[in-house]
């Protein structure tokens, strides 16, 4: 009995976070829905939160381009490692040759 | 009520189970395809010529089926600018050349009519190409290589980009960058170092030396394995460096734009 009275409990809070994710999600799509109306694109906002005046651009443009180094860096990292595991793999297999002598 | 919720209990348990022999059924039967591969040949009567031309060709074609899986893995990371058209074609090129060999020897195979000549031929799959023993793993190793020199230069060319940034940087995180900085540009010092090398341990493994001068093989095979490992460990810390350094500048910028806003 408990256990029906515990099961139920807990469909009620699921709902409540499904209901909960929900209207999030809803809020979110309006927010971007009203910028949109807003005629601002993208380029705008970026522009806008460019430096401003006695700060260099340059800075800006180093540092965005940077940080596209960076995520370069961490997509390569992550190719090493599946090579990695193709040498590993490799190694493993190397046992099938090593039986033939001349 | 009750009665569903322990059947399903059980029903779990059941699952359970039944995953864990099915790992356990798969864990034995892998090896076991694999060892019956290789004691193909063996099973064959002496003087059952057919029996030896087919086990040759089942060696031939697992060969040459690692040999495109290989090719594949060298396309896919031409194909995310990862490694050079230049490196592609070496590894490629080597591929190439392999899986004609084999196919030379697969016709030589088919004709036999000797069947001396037919167990020469089964043996000269191993001996001769040393697929799996030297060029997967040589060519897997030079694959590695190829993209850690790639990861290097891409890193060294960020270096005035980021000393750029660093100036533009708040006075107050200058220090911190500039530390990380140096210890970046030290680890690529560490990296470029290995390079040279690995670049002359790559000659030495062949199948000639596999099978004539294994001493040698082993040590080229060992300083190749410990200078790549060097350099990877290298350019894994110089890449920690520059993710922190975007962090700290990402958040000196972010913190730059909410003062003036």
């Amino acid at each position: 009995m408990n256990r029906i009275i515990h099961s139920r409990q807990h469909g009620i809070i699921l709902l409540a976070i499904v209901a909960i994710v929900l209207s999030l999600a809803l809020a979110a799509c309006g927010t971007h829905a009203s910028a949109s109306s807003g005629g601002s694109t993208p380029t705008n906002t970026v522009s806008a939160q460019q430096p401003q005046s006695g700060q260099p651009t340059q800075s800006g443009s180093d540092s965005s381009s940077i940080q596209s180094s960076d995520q370069q860096v961490q997509s390569i990292l992550k190719s090493l490692n599946d090579t990695q595991n193709n040498i590993n793999n490799s190694d493993a297999a190397a046992s099938q040759d090593s039986g033939q002598q001349p | 009520m009750q009665k569903i919720y322990t059947g399903i209990q059980h029903l779990s348990r059941h699952l359970v189970a039944l995953t864990t022999l099915s790992i356990l059924a798969l864990t034995l039967l892998l090896p076991a395809t694999v060892q019956a591969a290789t004691t193909q040949l063996q099973r064959c009567a002496p003087g059952d010529l057919q029996c030896i031309i087919a086990a040759g060709n089942q060696f031939i074609a697992n060969r040459q089926a690692s040999l495109t899986t290989l090719s594949g893995k060298v396309t896919t990371q031409l194909n995310n600018h990862h490694i050079t058209g230049d490196q592609a074609n070496v590894l490629h090129s080597d591929v190439t050349t392999n899986q004609h060999g084999l196919s030379t020897l697969k016709t030589k195979l088919d004709a036999e009519t000797n069947v001396q000549a037919a167990r020469q031929d089964v043996v000269n799959i191993f001996v001769q190409f040393r697929i799996y023993a030297v060029v997967l793993p040589r060519d897997y190793r030079r694959l590695y290589f190829d993209i850690e020199v790639n990861l290097d230069a891409r890193l060294k060319s960020a270096e005035p980009r980021i000393q750029q940034a660093i100036k533009h940087a708040p006075p107050s995180k200058q220090a911190q960058l500039n530390k990380l900085f140096n210890d970046y540009q030290a680890q690529l010092a560490i990296a470029e170092a290995q390079f040279d090398h690995a670049q002359a341990d790559f000659p030495k493994l062949t199948p000639s030396n596999y099978n004539y001068n294994r001493s040698s093989y082993l040590a080229s095979l060992a300083n190749l394995k410990a200078s790549e490992q060097t350099a990877h460990n290298a350019l894994v810390r110089a890449a920690n460096d520059l993710h922190q350094m975007v962090q700290i500048i990402k958040a000196s910028s972010t913190a730059a734009s909410t003062a003036t806003s």
